[in-house]
């Protein structure tokens, strides 16, 4: 009976000692992901930013508004600082700061893929699932002269894709350039048209800091969604 | 209590006990981390992040300025978190002879670390190639600035030359994709290893073009020491540390040597050195007695160069080849070593005078491959 | 003396702006479409590259200045860090003040610049970085091959602090183009880029002389192409350098108003 009750207590303390540790360890996995959008005390005004929608093209010369900030861009290392303009599937022009207020998962493919961005929009579809399956997910293609709006729509409506949680979105090389930076995707084309690329999904928060990053294709997300959950992002 | 209440009892007991060594096996050892024969493996992954540190670039308390060793201090094992950090230093190698070296640490070899076999070693090193640095302020970070403030051989200056660099500690037993990885000037890279093995061991840049970095002069070396140390060790009188190593520069026209690619292809070096100065071992020979047993960890850092190290009027009376206690060879005139190997040599010092250490690959002595320990008559202790 | 100075330095930049925001450089170079040999075999040995324009020179100070004036999100003080990390254009005075260090003359090359920065002054002036290939295209003419010229080179990026001066000085390369060496590195559009062949392709790091086996030839100048390409990757993209810097590409057809250097 005593040698039980010892054996127990002792079992208890392994647990929590094993719980303390996983939990800091997937507190400095996130923290290595962080760190892209940085650790320190910039003094500068954010409240001075002008967030206005501006078309990149077209110059305004005119005086900025000093409008205080939407409440992403005043994260410093939030992804919705790339302000430039996209189209979705639907041909609506928006800007990736449209995003800001719910976690998102972000995601880059391309049309003419034949094996890899299939699965990766499978997998993000089954990490949406078992997160409860409301999580936007943002699919932004390396190909905009191939995957036109329309493109676009009958590519997610042979797939499933067609709920209001899925976003396809094309813009200019620059932009498309700008966000996979951002995100950490290398991507090059090649002189057939095809992409050689990584394949990523990334976990934005609420404010549009990146969170986790997920490589790879294989459909076992259920670690994944767990440390999704275990990060407390989806809640804010 | 009943037969069979004790039987469950004992059964849940075996359970309990079971799974309890179970998950203090895995939280003692820390996540991915796994033993074999003894040895530590399974590091955790290695962190980059940016920070503002300015503060001194060489941090630890058993790593030193050549020819020095530091001593190790305690029994058994323990856990050195240094910090050496990669930053331009404009360094002279032979008189009249300078040039922005890229280094680790400000001098050419990098600082000397020493270790025991089975410790840990959780390492720091920021890219501060975009900035100046100075380490010719004395301070006790570590005993290489301490050292270096008062014998400052390769007169250093503060220089800038922004590049990627990455740090490969050859003691270190690691997925060189993750350890080994390439930073960018500002950022800071963090990582452990385990020393698995005793031995004289070579660290230096992994980021391509190897043979440029290395020829720059991002190389140093690691000690460990075996965890029951080395047969001969209470009979040696004296240690010393000296590191080979080939430079390839060529005139810059700035009054600064640069490098020379074509020499470096071509493995035609214009200098070669004991521990980075045509002079480091002659302005400031070894000393020993006569009778005296000499030690020298000695590393051949190339890049590219094999060394064959001999002293003039001695034979080694035990060489540990490759720095291991299991890898004895005695009554070796020389010691063949390839780019980025090294030995413990062991030599009783036969009557006073100057003994002469050289790469007995004369070219390579004629470049500047040669030192002196300078003997004294024999004391009688 | 300095206050006037800068005082023309702003309505320089000022009128520049304008000027910039239009459209590319007036003195851009127009290079015409040819096939290139990849020096870094990824999946092909010979690209073709179509016509583009190239800016005759790296950015300068001034350039940049304009841009800066013009778009306030980029300013030093005001970029978040996801952008431009600290030390973003750390040499000049102020905001839109270059001040009086080396680095800051008017007509030196704009340096530590992020990627994030150099990309945005591009399509601001209505352009984009050039790619790898493109550079590397352009900057092969007259080096390529030539190892005594690579050895010059390789010393340069031994010690890349030793020549800081105005851009556009010294001889322009078979193309017209200036000071794509020996002055500073410049960012490319693609820089942190090598896969291997199909789309299922991971990125794979390359440590330690492992990328060596990319290379199509041996030459010395080969190596220095592949040693530019491990620098660049290895670079962050909200960070620059003191030595890295950028001009801008334009898609353009040939028979435009820009200037067509010597053949």
């Amino acid at each position: 009976m005593k040698l039980a009750a010892i054996g127990a207590g002792v079992w208890f303390v392994g647990l929590a000692l094993t719980f303390a540790i996983a939990l800091a360890l997937a507190g400095a996995r996130s923290e290595t992901v962080d760190h892209v959008a940085g650790t320190h005390d910039h003094a500068h005004d954010n409240d001075a930013h002008d967030h206005d929608a501006h078309d990149h093209d077209a110059h305004d010369h005119d005086a900025h508004d000093h409008e205080p900030l939407p409440l992403t861009a005043a994260v410093d290392g939030s992804i919705y600082h790339l302000d430039h303009t996209w189209r979705d599937q639907h041909e609506r022009s928006l800007e990736l700061g449209a995003f800001a207020g719910a976690p998102i998962l972000v995601t880059m493919f391309y049309g003419n893929c034949q094996t890899a961005c299939p699965l990766l929009l499978h997998k993000a579809r089954l990490l949406q699932q078992e997160l409860g399956g409301a999580l936007a997910v943002v699919a932004v293609t390396f190909d905009p002269v191939s995957d036109t709006p329309e493109a676009m729509r009958h590519y997610a409506a042979e797939r499933g894709f067609d709920s209001d949680a899925w976003h396809f979105l094309m813009g200019s090389p620059t932009s498309i350039r700008m966000l996979a930076t951002l995100l950490g995707v290398q991507y090059h084309r090649r002189a057939d048209g095809h992409y050689d690329h990584s394949n990523l999904i990334a976990l934005v928060d609420a404010d549009g800091v990146i969170r986790m990053r997920t490589e790879g294709l294989s459909a076992d997300v259920a670690p994944i969604a767990a440390e999704i959950e275990r990060l407390d992002v989806l809640t804010h | 209590m009943t037969h069979d209440s004790r039987h469950v009892q004992r059964r849940l007991v075996r359970v309990l006990v079971l799974v309890n060594a179970l998950l203090l096996t895995t939280s003692a050892a820390g996540q991915g981390e796994f033993e074999i024969d003894g040895m530590i493996f399974g590091m955790p992954e290695a962190r980059v992040y940016v920070d503002d540190y300015d503060g001194p670039p060489v941090v630890g308390d058993t790593l030193t300025l050549l020819p020095n060793i530091a001593s190790l201090d305690y029994e058994g094992n323990t856990t050195h978190a240094i910090r050496i950090d990669t930053f331009v230093q404009e360094i002279e190698i032979a008189p009249g002879v300078r040039y922005n070296a890229w280094t680790y640490g400000g001098a050419v070899p990098g600082p000397v670390l020493h270790v025991r076999e089975g410790d840990r070693v959780v390492f720091t090193m920021r890219n501060r190639t975009d900035e100046h640095v100075v380490i010719t302020e004395p301070s006790s970070a570590s005993p290489f600035l301490e050292q270096l403030a008062t014998s400052d051989y390769q007169q250093a200056e503060t220089a800038v030359a922004p590049m990627p660099h990455s740090m490969d500690f050859h003691a270190g037993t690691v997925a060189a994709n993750d350890k080994w990885r390439s930073i960018a000037p500002g950022e800071t890279i963090e990582f452990e290893w385990v020393a698995n093995y005793p031995g004289v061991y070579i660290y230096h840049c992994g980021t391509p073009m190897v043979l440029m970095h290395t020829a720059m002069g991002q190389y140093g070396a690691v000690i460990v020491s075996p965890r029951d140390g080395f047969p001969t060790d209470d009979r040696v009188d004296r240690e010393f540390v000296v590191v080979q190593s080939d430079f390839y520069l060529t005139s810059g026209g700035n009054g600064l040597q640069q490098f020379d690619a074509v020499a470096a292809f071509d493995k035609k070096a214009s200098h070669v050195l004991f521990n980075g100065h045509r002079n480091a071992l002659s302005d400031a020979p070894l000393e020993a007695n006569a009778g005296e047993r000499v030690r020298i960890y000695f590393l051949n850092a190339g890049p590219s160069l094999t060394s064959t190290f001999h002293v003039i009027g001695a034979i080694f009376d035990v060489v540990y080849y490759e720095g291991s206690p299991e890898n004895v060879q005695r009554g070796m005139q020389s010691v063949l070593l390839g780019a980025g190997m090294g030995a413990v040599v062991e030599f009783i010092v036969p009557e006073a005078g100057e003994y002469y250490l050289v790469d007995h690959e004369f070219a390579d002595k004629e470049k500047g491959a040669v030192g002196v320990l300078r003997a004294s008559p024999r004391t009688t202790n | 003396m300095r206050h006037l100075a800068s005082i023309i330095v702003t309505i320089a930049a000022s009128v520049l702006a304008s000027a910039l925001a239009q459209g590319p450089a007036p003195d851009a170079i127009a290079i015409p479409a040819g096939n290139f040999d990849t020096i870094l075999v990824i999946d092909e040995a010979t690209v073709a590259i179509e016509a583009f324009a190239l800016s005759r020179t790296p950015v300068t100070n001034t350039q940049y200045l304009a841009f800066v004036q013009d778009q306030e999100s980029w300013r030093r003080s005001e970029v978040p860090s996801v952008f431009a990390e600290r030390g973003y254009l750390r040499h000049w005075a102020e905001d839109l003040e270059l001040g009086d260090e080396t680095a800051a003359a008017p007509d030196a090359p704009v340096t530590n610049v992020s990627w994030y920065a150099a990309a945005s002054y591009c399509d601001w002036s209505g352009g984009r970085l050039p790619s790898e290939y493109e550079w590397e295209y352009v900057a092969g003419a007259g080096v390529r091959g030539d190892d005594a010229r690579a050895a010059q080179l390789f010393r340069w990026y031994s010690n890349p602090t030793a020549s800081l001066r105005s851009v556009g000085t010294g001889e322009p390369n078979p193309y017209g183009v200036h000071d794509l060496h020996g002055l500073v590195l410049e960012w490319v559009e693609d820089f942190e880029t090598v896969l291997p062949g199909e789309d299922e392709g991971t990125p794979f790091g390359i440590a330690c002389g492992a990328a060596a086996r990319l290379l199509a030839g041996n030459t010395l100048s080969d190596q220095l192409s592949l040693m530019r390409h491990i620098v660049r990757m290895n670079f962050s993209a909200n960070k620059g350098t003191s030595t890295l810097g950028f001009r801008c590409a334009w898609d353009v057809a040939l028979g435009g108003v820009y200037a067509e250097g010597p053949r």
